[in-house]
């Protein structure tokens, strides 16, 4: 990271690096563009003004040649003695003197004629000094006079140097010598001042041209320049032009700080022409310093020419601009570099952190992903992505295995391909609404594989978070379906066949089947809500429903047999198990009764239990049910009583009144009989011919001794006539009543035999009572 | 004792002050030289003389040319001027006008003695006509060699009356004999070196003077202590031979030490001198 960002802070560096050398070479160029104009400019004057006083010393040196008086004096200078040549200088003095004063008016600051032997002859700004030997020391005197050429140019000389134009002297075919006009500085710098006047010229001489070249007593003449490197500048106390910039502060700063640059002492070294840009208190200069060349070519001073120029102010406001621009935008991008660099370090900081300790994280997710990968792979569901245009994005392999279709065959087709033909469109608004609702649970929907094979879905959809997909988990309920209907064809069968109903714990009617309501003759309507006692035998014992809802109040279930009356009232006999139903959280909600119909069993039952002609018990079920009573009566430890009644002299009655009339006799005391045992725990039969028995609880002896009188008196109520009785006029019968305690109680035979043996006495005591004995209480 | 350090601190600036207020000691002179030539040459001369003392004093030099000799004099009394170079007659006109000066050095002449003389020159190959009046170059009017010395010279050697003459003043020595020299005047007159130096123009000195007290560095003691005219003095008067015979112009010769009294047998009555020419 730490590289990554160095290498662009590098970057960055380098490209403002590069920007940045960009803006200062374009500065640079503009600077010296305008620099170079300037040189140029002053160049081409200075040129102008040299050429204006070639022009005019050509004009002079004409002029010369035709003045017969001079050249007269120089015919004679050249074999006069040395008194004569002091009279004939002082002759050519008195000839050119106020010619030379006009010539000063000009800028000419040197009239100096040389003898052909290139001597100083006379200088008319020194006149006293002459005689001097000039050929050696100066090239313009040695070519004037040997090569009898003009020469042109800067040059040093032993009183001043000058801007020398000089021409060989020749008369009559006579060489008298040479003449020479040196212009000084100041006459060209007056030229140079009129076109520029704001400006301010200076001119720093070679020390070959000045310092070394003049008279010894003239050196003082000179003072080193300001800027050394062997130039030198006229004295300041002794030259106008020194003088004229002397005390100016400007020129003084500027001068040192140009003298202060560093490249500045290599370009003056170089002797080459050069400009130095500069900004001095808010104020641009142009320092130009044009190198003057002397008459061998060979670099002479230095004119330096001091201009003032906005224009550098400008153009270093105008890169003010883009440098505050370059830099603004570099140490934006800088910050923004470092920000973003310190916010990447934060964000790897903390992913470094993360990923540190995250690592378990990130193995669970894996983990996770594995599992994930896991159960797409191994459920049974199926689980599909597809587009709003239904098209397969994704789908796992049970979703394969459920439409027993391969990958390549799902990607040629789409979800909506698949679906039933009568499921197409409320799939296709399924898709539509799904992108407002987000998900849809639980839709059933049939797939047509092909024509015959029907597949059964039950498809759960969800949109995607990216609101462009939507996932589908798919489970086959074909199987289901196929069970479910199964159930309801069971079901309808057990609704149509089984009497079944449900209750809630109060008993109250939740549900009832078609065969209960067919059975009982109420419809679902008349049977819902309403308490089970609707159909209840008011027959039955309280008992019997006391030990079935002691059965399955403790959730047993009970299983028995109970005779039900129907909405005609009719009954109706149920063999019936009812066991309590529970919810979820295994709590009793209530009881479920299956009932089967056993009506026409209990009639046959009935039937075969039944006297033919009393319709009460007979014999058999006598022989069937006595032990079993006797049993319970041991169980129960209660108290049993057994009654044997035989009607008086009943043979005698046949006799008398015919069989039928015997027979309605029998069925007279029989429903007397049942009309006394009509209590739940009583059984009346007939137990053979005239002779019926009883069986009932006894609570007490007196009871039991009432109970049977009162048989015997209302069979006699009957009143049916018996003239063959001898005990009565009436039909009368007698009765043995054996009452026995369950410890004494041996077995059925023996009971029925000491009953038997009760009638029996009762009989033979006079017939038409009771005869009748207890168990001894312990 | 930090209840002194106040006081101590006030009167070392004072002394520090006041020491600065009244001395005379300055690092800078004002220097009028005589303006015998015309400024450059005139300036050239003393150039050296100036180095030098800057070098061994660390006095710098300001120079104050004037053209007239009577200006020089006139600033001179006004402060202006802290050290004037002088001729005789300048100096005596001073001396007569202001007292706090000090003549320090008189300068030798080429021969070697501090005095010189004053010449009358004339082209060779003119002709001098007595009959008619004469045009003469002077210097100027408080020049030694001027209307004082130049009338004195024609009057002994041609017995002729300088104030019945043609004459102007040329303002400086080898302007009046140039001057002559070009033809506009028949006489010039200067001083002796000055003259000799044109001979090789074809110049013949037709009169001579006596013997003159020399020119003077003369000192304003008003401006100037007395320890920095005695360091110049003492300066100058060091100088080897060597040294000032390596410069060119007046000073060349060497100094010797001035003497006010040299300048009394310049008797002279400066009303009788004429501050204009009379050529019109």
């Amino acid at each position: 990271m730490k590289i990554r960002i160095s290498i662009v802070f590098l970057l960055i560096v380098l490209v403002g690096a590069g920007i940045f050398n960009f803006l200062q070479k374009s500065k640079s160029n503009d600077i010296k563009k305008l620099s170079d104009e300037m040189a140029s400019s002053i160049e081409t004057i200075y040129e102008t003004a040299i050429n204006t006083y070639k022009f005019s010393a050509q004009k002079e040196y004409y002029y010369l040649l035709n003045n017969k008086e001079a050249m007269r004096i120089l015919k004679d200078f050249k074999k006069a003695s040395f008194e004569e040549k002091k009279i004939l200088r002082g002759e050519l003095y008195r000839l050119y003197a106020k010619h030379y004063a006009y010539l000063r008016t000009l800028g000419v600051r040197q009239f100096h004629f040389h003898t052909h032997e290139g001597k100083s002859l006379l200088r008319f700004h020194i006149p006293h000094s002459n005689g001097d030997p000039l050929i050696d020391i100066r090239y313009s005197i040695r070519t004037a006079n040997t090569k009898f050429k003009p020469v042109y140019g800067y040059e040093g000389g032993k009183i001043y140097p000058g801007f020398r134009y000089l021409f060989p002297i020749i008369s009559d075919n006579q060489h008298l010598g040479s003449i020479e006009y040196s212009v000084s500085f100041e006459a060209i710098e007056k030229i140079i001042r009129d076109t520029f006047p704001s400006f301010k010229y200076h001119m720093h001489l070679d020390k070959s041209i000045s310092y070394d070249k003049v008279f010894k007593w003239h050196r003082d003449y000179f003072e080193a320049s300001v800027f050394g490197n062997g130039h030198y500048i006229e004295n300041r106390a002794l030259s106008a032009i020194s003088n004229k910039i002397k005390d100016d502060p400007v020129i003084t700063k500027i001068n040192k700080e140009i003298k202060n640059q560093d490249s500045f002492s290599e370009k003056f070294n170089r002797k080459e022409s050069f400009g130095i840009p500069l900004i001095l208190e808010n104020k641009g200069y142009i320092i130009s310093f044009l190198s003057i060349k002397d008459t061998t070519n060979i670099h002479a001073a230095y004119l330096i020419t001091y201009a003032q120029n906005d224009e550098l102010i400008k153009i270093n406001d105008k890169y003010k601009i883009f440098y505050f621009l370059f830099f603004f935008t570099i140490f934006t991008i800088l910050v923004l570099a470092y920000i973003i660099n310190f916010q990447i370090e934060k964000i790897v900081k903390q992913n470094k952190k993360l990923e540190e300790t995250n690592v378990t994280q990130v193995e669970t997710i894996i983990e996770q992903k594995n599992e994930l990968e896991t159960i797409f792979n191994t459920t049974t569901d199926g689980i599909v992505i597809i587009d709003f245009n239904s098209n397969f994005l994704f789908f796992n392999q049970a979703f394969e295995n459920m439409l027993n279709l391969t990958k390549d065959e799902l990607k040629n087709i789409t979800w909506l391909h698949l679906v039933h033909s009568d499921e197409k469109n409320s799939f296709s608004k399924l898709i539509k609404q799904i992108k407002k609702v987000e998900h849809f649970e639980n839709i059933e929907i049939k797939m047509a594989l092909d024509e015959k094979e029907i597949l059964s879905l039950n498809i759960s959809m969800a949109l995607m978070p990216d609101k462009k997909r939507v996932l589908i988990s798919a489970k086959d309920i074909s199987e289901n379906k196929r069970k479910e209907k199964l159930i309801n064809d069971y079901l309808e069968l057990v609704d149509k066949n089984i009497i079944t109903s449900a209750t809630d714990l109060e008993g109250n009617i939740a549900f009832v089947s078609d065969a209960f309501c067919k059975v009982s003759g109420y419809t679902k309507d008349e049977l819902i809500g309403k308490s089970h006692n609707i159909i209840r035998d008011p027959n039955t014992t309280k008992k019997v429903y006391e030990n079935m809802w002691g059965t399955i109040n403790v959730e047993k279930v009970w299983r028995g047999e109970l005779r039900n009356k129907r909405k005609d009232g009719t009954f109706y006999w149920v063999s019936l198990t009812i066991s309590p139903t529970y919810n979820e959280n295994n709590e009793i909600i209530g009881y479920t009764a299956i009932n089967q119909d056993i009506t026409d069993r209990k009639k046959i039952e009935e039937i075969s239990i039944t006297d033919a002609l009393t319709k009460i018990y007979n014999r058999r079920y006598f022989n069937e049910i006595f032990p079993r009573i006797l049993n319970g009566v041991r169980r129960n430890n209660d108290k049993i009583c057994f009654l044997i009644l035989d009607i008086d002299y009943f043979k005698q009655y046949n006799d008398t009144y015919g069989h039928q009339k015997g027979d309605e006799v029998l069925i007279k005391v029989a429903s007397v009989i049942k009309h006394f045992a009509r209590r739940a725990d009583d059984y009346a039969f007939r137990l053979g011919g005239e002779e019926f028995g009883i069986i009932f609880k006894a609570e007490d002896e007196t009871k039991s001794i009432s109970f049977a009188n009162s048989l015997l008196k209302e069979i006699e109520e009957l009143k049916i006539e018996h003239k063959g009785s001898k005990v009565s006029s009436v039909v009368t019968a007698s009765l043995g009543l054996m009452c026995t305690c369950p410890h004494n109680i041996k077995d059925e035979v023996e009971l029925y035999r000491e009953a038997d043996k009760l009638l029996y006495t009762a009989k033979k005591e006079g017939r038409n009572r009771v005869c009748s004995r207890f168990c001894e209480q312990d | 004792m930090p209840y002194l350090k106040q006081p101590i601190i006030t009167f070392l600036f004072l002394l520090i002050f006041t020491s600065t207020l009244f001395s005379k000691d300055k690092l800078t002179i004002n220097f009028a030289p005589l303006p015998m030539k015309k400024q450059s040459k005139t300036i050239q001369d003393f150039v050296p003389m100036t180095s030098y003392l800057k070098q061994e004093l660390g006095i710098n030099t300001n120079y104050i040319y004037k053209k007239n000799y009577k200006n020089i004099v006139d600033s001179f009394i006004k402060g202006e001027i802290d050290i004037a170079f002088l001729g005789p007659l300048p100096l005596v006109n001073l001396r007569a006008r202001y007292k706090d000066i000090e003549p320090i050095i008189t300068v030798k002449q080429k021969n070697g003695s501090k005095y010189y003389r004053c010449v009358l020159s004339k082209f060779k190959k003119d002709k001098l006509d007595l009959e008619k009046p004469l045009r003469i170059a002077l210097t100027q009017p408080l020049s030694t060699c001027g209307y004082f010395m130049s009338s004195k010279l024609l009057k002994d050697r041609y017995g002729i009356d300088l104030s019945k003459q043609k004459y102007d003043y040329k303002m400086s020595h080898s302007n009046a004999i140039l001057s002559m020299l070009k033809g506009d005047f028949i006489i010039a007159g200067a001083k002796d070196t000055i003259t000799k130096r044109h001979e090789t123009l074809g110049i013949e000195i037709i009169a001579k003077s006596e013997y003159l007290p020399g020119f003077s560095f003369v000192a304003n003691k008003k401006t100037l202590s007395k320890k920095s005219i005695d360091d110049i003095k003492k300066a100058l008067l060091g100088l080897d031979e060597k040294t000032y015979k390596s410069w060119k112009g007046v000073l060349s010769s060497g100094f010797e030490k001035a003497d006010i009294s040299d300048y009394d047998v310049i008797d002279v009555d400066f009303d009788d001198i004429p501050f204009k020419g009379n050529i019109e």
